[in-house]
């Protein structure tokens, strides 16, 4: 238990700058500020206050929930569950093993089936989930982003091929970010910076030559939120990341505007819980990156400038399984965050998410917590009601200030790939110190470390959601028999042809990854033939020797 | 466990399987550092067979593992099968992202104690400086 009344000593403190909260903000706070200039009307250059004139009352923010656990058909029923009480856009999550790219009768994966997430391991396995769906009317956001990505995204692509769907006419979005897997846990499935380029690139250039509607890259600040990372890191690392997914694609001969007008971001530069400080992340990164555009490419495009952003706030760091109820308050806050900074789209999770993965009563109630924001509140009335607030137009500027001088120091040793060391570092620093302040209790967590006089760990009312048992199994028992049933020759045969474009490291290998997906190849078989191609081992894992001779 | 061993307390901290989230294991195994314990964290993906050939290898007092991903009960399982097996007889401590109800069936296999996401390291630390205590005579 930490001492009574530590709270009153974490009043004033910023948990995400070094410097205090000011009493007062006022209108010095403001000097140099130009609203025409620096801050713009909705819906112009640079984008402060949103890139629609009219916010929300034109559109409202669409609702993402995150799903997938278990069998593709227990996911199935998720997304029809939600969709029927109103989530507009599911987003798609693979399970743990399919992550990290291995198949699940990997030696290592077998308690990762169906966790976290639903197993990909072949092309059997994404027929199954969106067996019935109409895939042309129903956007669906993917949130693949090590490198399976291609693999996954080529086995959406086949399933639209053979419904003999017209795939420029797809919307949805594919997250196709593998730099930030670094510091999200998913290091071995993104290990190679120039295979993980490579491959994310590869994406990008298939959508925009033949999906123009399709949002093929949402760079993602979850990591460093994560971290505890004060909000101009998170913003200028993400951004960061963007800058080299935006000169890789011109490495490919494509512009700027290409690969910009089709990226959007997920996450604010805050945790949501930390209301002022979300608000004016989202505020500030939109400005930011339309700076970027036009003071280093000199893109002015409004397609490009405009960085449309997921709010992700309220995902499961700042949730806590002690009395688990608590946690529809802190979504609440969040999700309202998100929106006073203007996103595009929203996910909130369950309030169940630091015990397990949703059950259908939290997962609606998510959904309800958007809902009654949406329909209730009055919060979508107009566009970016905050503005002009001494506090958040000082934060706002403060965070752009910060950003800007992380993205300089980024380009100056080269970009992610010559600045990792230092950004493991700050990402380490950032982990201890916000991490730390929790456990010692010096930052204060209602019936966590104050308030919680009876230290029963998670007490509460909340029944942990389990994978119903017997689906890792199923699904180990399935992919071997697909090895066994499927045209084994036609497997070697594209892999083979795979192989060797991989290594001649020229072409996209989108087309080839397909002819290997049709073939039922799988993810691991896929992936690891790539990796091999590069030189790398087959198995990230150490555990499997490649079936194939090159 | 051998009492009165001389010196501080040697914990090795892991993660097991395929759930790379190991923000939690990498703190508490940095607190745990700071206030003099010796810890080695082995970091994500591994196996039951590595943590326990460590576990011998570095002779260590006890073996904490940490979890987030829902996939605890079977790892643990294996993980107390093959330190019989191999007799290892050190606590075996379990952290993270643990629903309240299998916290019971955690310590009925054999874990010694378990903390959820959230405990105050102050706990932590408590139960560690016991096992000292207990291990190394030391009451420093």
């Amino acid at each position: 238990m930490t001492e009574k009344l530590s709270w009153e000593k974490a009043q004033g403190k910023s948990w995400a700058f070094h410097e205090p909260i000011k009493e007062k903000y006022g209108p010095r706070d403001m000097e140099g500020i130009d609203y025409e200039r620096d801050i713009g009307e909705p819906g112009r250059y640079p984008y402060t206050r949103g890139i629609y004139p009219s916010g929300y009352r034109s559109r409202l923010w669409t609702m993402r929930p995150i799903m997938a656990y278990g069998s593709p058909e227990d996911t199935r029923d998720r997304i029809e569950f939600l969709s029927k009480e109103g989530a507009t856009t599911p987003q798609i999550v693979p399970d743990i093993a399919t992550v990290n790219v291995l198949d699940s009768d990997h030696p290592l994966a077998r308690h990762g089936v169906g966790m976290q997430g639903m197993p990909f391991s072949s092309l059997r396995d994404m027929e199954r989930l969106l067996d019935g769906i109409p895939i042309e009317k129903r956007n669906f956001n993917l949130v693949f982003n090590t490198c399976v990505t291609p693999i996954l995204f080529s086995q959406y692509l086949v399933v639209a091929e053979r419904r003999r769907l017209d795939i420029s006419k797809f919307r949805g979005t594919i997250s196709n970010e593998p730099l930030k897997s670094r510091w999200s846990g998913y290091e071995a499935a993104a290990r190679y910076f120039d295979l993980a380029m490579k491959l994310s690139g590869d994406v990008s250039e298939y959508c925009i030559r033949n999906m123009p509607l399709y949002t093929c890259l949402n760079i993602n600040t979850s990591d460093a939120v994560s971290a505890g990372a004060s909000p101009g890191f998170v913003m200028g690392k993400t951004l960061a990341i963007g800058l080299e997914h935006i000169r890789e694609a011109v490495r490919r001969g494509l512009k700027v505007e290409d690969l910009a007008s089709r990226m959007a971001m997920v996450g604010a530069g805050g945790t949501g819980i930390n209301f002022f400080e979300t608000v004016a992340s989202v505020r500030a990164a939109r400005k930011v990156w339309a700076r970027i555009m036009k003071e280093k490419f000199n893109v002015e495009d409004p397609r490009a400038s405009r960085l449309r952003i997921g709010g992700l706030s309220t995902w499961g760091i700042a949730l806590y399984p002690q009395e688990p109820l608590n946690n529809i308050v802190r979504l609440t806050i969040g999700a309202m965050a998100d929106i006073m900074g203007g996103v595009q789209s929203l996910a909130v999770v369950g309030y169940d998410e630091p015990i397990a993965i949703p059950t259908e009563e939290s997962h609606r109630m998510s959904l309800r917590i958007q809902q009654i924001l949406a329909f209730e509140s009055g919060i979508a009335d107009t566009v970016d009601p905050l503005a002009g607030s001494y506090y958040v137009e000082a934060l706002t500027r403060k965070i752009e200030d910060e950003a800007m001088a992380v993205i300089e120091k980024i380009e100056g040793m080269g970009g992610i790939g010559g600045a990792i060391k230092w950004l493991d570092q700050e990402m380490e620093k950032a982990v201890q110190k916000s991490q730390q302040e929790i456990l010692k209790g010096e930052r204060p967590i209602v019936g966590v470390n104050i308030f919680n006089l009876h230290d029963e760990g998670n007490k509460g009312v909340v029944t942990a959601f389990k994978v119903p048992p017997g689906v890792a199994e199923k699904q180990i028992n399935a992919l071997k028999e697909l090895r066994q049933t499927r045209d084994n020759n036609k497997v070697v045969e594209a892999i083979e042809k795979l192989y060797e474009k991989a290594q001649k490291k020229q072409e996209n290998l989108i087309p080839y990854i397909k002819e290997a997906v049709k073939a039922y190849a799988t993810i691991g078989e896929i992936y690891g033939t790539i990796q091999e191609a590069y030189g790398y081992p087959y198995d990230a894992f150490g555990m499997l020797q490649s079936p194939f001779k090159h | 466990m051998v009492l009165g061993k001389p010196g501080k307390l040697r914990i090795i901290t892991a993660k097991l399987g395929l759930d790379g989230h190991d923000i939690g294991v990498r703190v508490v195994s940095q607190m745990l550092r700071e206030s003099g314990f010796e810890v080695i964290y082995l970091g994500p993906f591994q196996t039951a067979e590595k943590v326990i050939a460590s576990c011998i290898q570095e002779d260590v007092d006890a073996v904490a593992l940490s979890f987030l991903g829902g996939d605890h009960l079977p790892h643990v399982k294996t993980m107390v099968e093959q330190m019989k097996a191999n007799h290892l007889n050190i606590p075996l401590i379990v952290g993270g992202v643990i629903p309240r109800e299998d916290i019971p069936r955690l310590k009925e296999m054999g874990v010694d104690e378990v903390f959820t996401a959230g405990t105050p390291i102050d706990k932590i630390l408590a139960y560690f400086r016991d096992m000292e205590v207990k291990v190394t005579g030391d009451q420093n």
